[in-house]
């Protein structure tokens, strides 16, 4: 750069030098000193620096702008904690499987992640497994899948501070299977122990012959009878832990942290939600702020429409939009379920967040919320 | 500026809309800008979805009477990228993109005469011609006073200038 000095007075004279930063502010709309002001009016150097600069910030912006035609990926932005606690209280609330069931589920499904291996189950199979469920009075049922060909898979044991029974397969027998039952009840007290089946061991096998499709009722002393249901399949299923089976029962609507898609973009993240209709007449219903309630059910409802279902994933369409509720596990044994989806729903009370629960509509009043 | 104070209310509020609407209206933006000071593509889009993150789980630090939101925004963005430089240069080599941007060679060359520069140098000249930030806002972003955002914004015009030169030179003399 030239180092001209350009004033009319030498006390107010400014060197190129001095000047090349107020020719800087310029490009910027800064105001300068008059003095600077001065030596860019007579200085060509100062005028041509000042010409490159601008130039310079041209190209620049020219550069940048083809940056700046690419759109911003999609993105959800999801509220703080507090609403998806509340998600959990709501889905703890709302399921019916055991709550240690489900807490346990909820690490199964962490661990299972993407690799979830999901068989076929047939409702009538020829398998050498027999799936039963033991449901003990006032209590929650336990599944046991026993193979009848395994030895090592044959047998199912349930310890508890009260009740404590063994399950064994012995035999196949047709499409019968026989088994045997050793099983005790101590009244919950102080004391007790619960952390071995040593209490049952030396209790005689009670041998009962069973018909999947028809219940079976031991009798336990103090407790009353455990009810024993099932069904053959072909395969030990894959467990989520406390006893839940990674593939739903036979009139099962399992809905486990769903995400809802709408389009590619995803309408609400359920993480910890869970629901369970296992029924006739009952539905699961999830409320979504901003997307209205959605009513899944097995059987057709007014105003549902029929979706699709893949494994752990329902598609359908509503109100032109598609949707897809994608969960943590398989939803039902059934290739399709209803869906009525209710945009303009709101919630009693004129509650604002999320929700996920179970409801029998058929006999509930068609836009009960169930929260 | 009202409109700042009404966007960071609702953020704070965790309007899930608003904010939205915020990052769908900065988020190219501040891309470009973070792709200038980290050089890749990719990293500027972790960058980005970093700085909109914190400020959509931590939404706080700004004031409204200090300058925009969108001020504030490039601010945390230059906070990022500075991180992520330093965890570059523990664990993995450098990464540059130069090539990476679509256009001109002409583009080419100016994009590459801004990464010769300083970070400092760059994200001033970024938020000055491109984002067109005033010198207060510049203040704000750089955590400098204003009036070392005049002189410093004229070392890094000039650094460019010179560097541009330096490869039109030696681009003509490719040419001959």
């Amino acid at each position: 750069m030239a180092n001209g000095t350009v004033g009319s007075r030498k006390e107010e004279s400014m060197t190129c030098d001095q000047a090349a930063e107020f020719v800087s502010a310029l490009c910027d709309g800064e105001t300068i000193p008059r003095v600077a002001a001065e030596h860019l009016s007579g200085c060509e150097a100062c005028r041509t620096l000042l010409r490159s600069y601008s130039d310079l910030g041209a190209e620049l912006r020219f550069a940048a702008s083809v940056a700046l035609t690419e759109e911003a990926p999609v993105r959800v932005w999801r509220q703080r904690p507090g609403i998806w606690r509340n998600w959990w209280r709501k889905g703890w609330e709302g399921m019916r499987i055991p709550r240690f069931v489900f807490a346990s589920m909820l690490v199964g499904i962490v661990v299972l992640g993407s690799g979830l291996a999901v068989i076929g189950v047939h409702a009538r199979g020829e398998g050498n497994v027999i799936l039963l469920k033991i449901s003990p009075p006032g209590g929650q049922p336990i599944v046991c899948p026993l193979s009848t060909v395994d030895k090592k898979l044959n047998s199912c044991a349930v310890v508890s501070r009260a009740l404590t029974f063994e399950v064994k397969a012995l035999s196949k027998d047709g499409d019968r299977v026989n088994v045997g039952v050793r099983a005790k009840y101590e009244s919950p007290q102080i004391g007790n122990s619960y952390d071995s089946l040593a209490s049952i061991e030396g209790l005689p096998e009670e041998q009962y012959s069973f018909e999947p499709g028809k219940a079976l009722r031991v009798d336990v002393a103090g407790l009353g009878a455990l009810t024993i249901t099932g069904e053959w399949i072909d395969h030990i299923p894959v467990m989520i832990g406390g006893g839940q089976n990674l593939d739903p029962g036979p009139d099962e609507l399992r809905i486990v942290s769903p995400v809802l898609l709408r389009g590619k973009e995803v309408a609400g993240d359920m993480e910890g939600g869970s629901a369970l209709a296992d029924k006739p007449g009952e539905s699961v219903n999830i409320f979504l702020p901003g997307e209205g309630q959605f009513q899944f059910s097995l059987s057709q409802t007014p105003g549902a429409v029929q979706a699709h279902v893949q494994l752990n994933r329902i598609s359908f369409e509503s109100n032109g939009q598609l949707y897809a509720l994608v969960t943590g596990v398989p939803i039902t044994r059934e290739k399709q379920v209803w869906v009525r989806h209710d945009a303009n729903f709101k919630p009693s009370g004129g509650a604002e967040d999320g929700s996920i629960g179970v409801t029998d509509f058929a006999n509930a009043a068609p836009d009960r919320p169930i929260r | 500026m009202a409109d700042d104070r009404e966007v960071w209310s609702k953020i704070i509020q965790q309007d899930e809309a608003a904010f939205d609407a915020f990052y769908q209206e900065h988020a190219p933006r501040l891309h470009a800008f973070l792709r200038a000071l980290v050089g890749d593509r990719q990293a500027a889009e972790d960058v980005a979805q970093e700085t909109f993150l914190q400020i959509w789980t931590r939404p706080n630090g700004y004031e409204p009477e200090r300058g925009a939101l969108r001020a504030y925004l490039f601010g945390i963005g230059r906070k990022r990228a500075a991180e992520w430089w330093r965890q570059q240069k523990t664990t993995e080599p450098l990464l540059q993109e130069r090539n990476g941007w679509c256009g001109t060679e002409k583009n080419a060359l100016i994009l590459d005469a801004l990464h010769s520069l300083s970070e400092e140098q760059r994200t001033l000249l970024w938020l000055r011609e491109i984002e067109g930030q005033s010198y207060a806002e510049l203040a704000m972003i750089l955590e400098i006073p204003v009036g070392t955002v005049r002189s410093r914004l004229f070392a890094a015009r000039e650094a460019l200038r010179r560097v541009w030169q330096m490869g039109q030179s030696a681009a003509e003399k490719r040419r001959v």
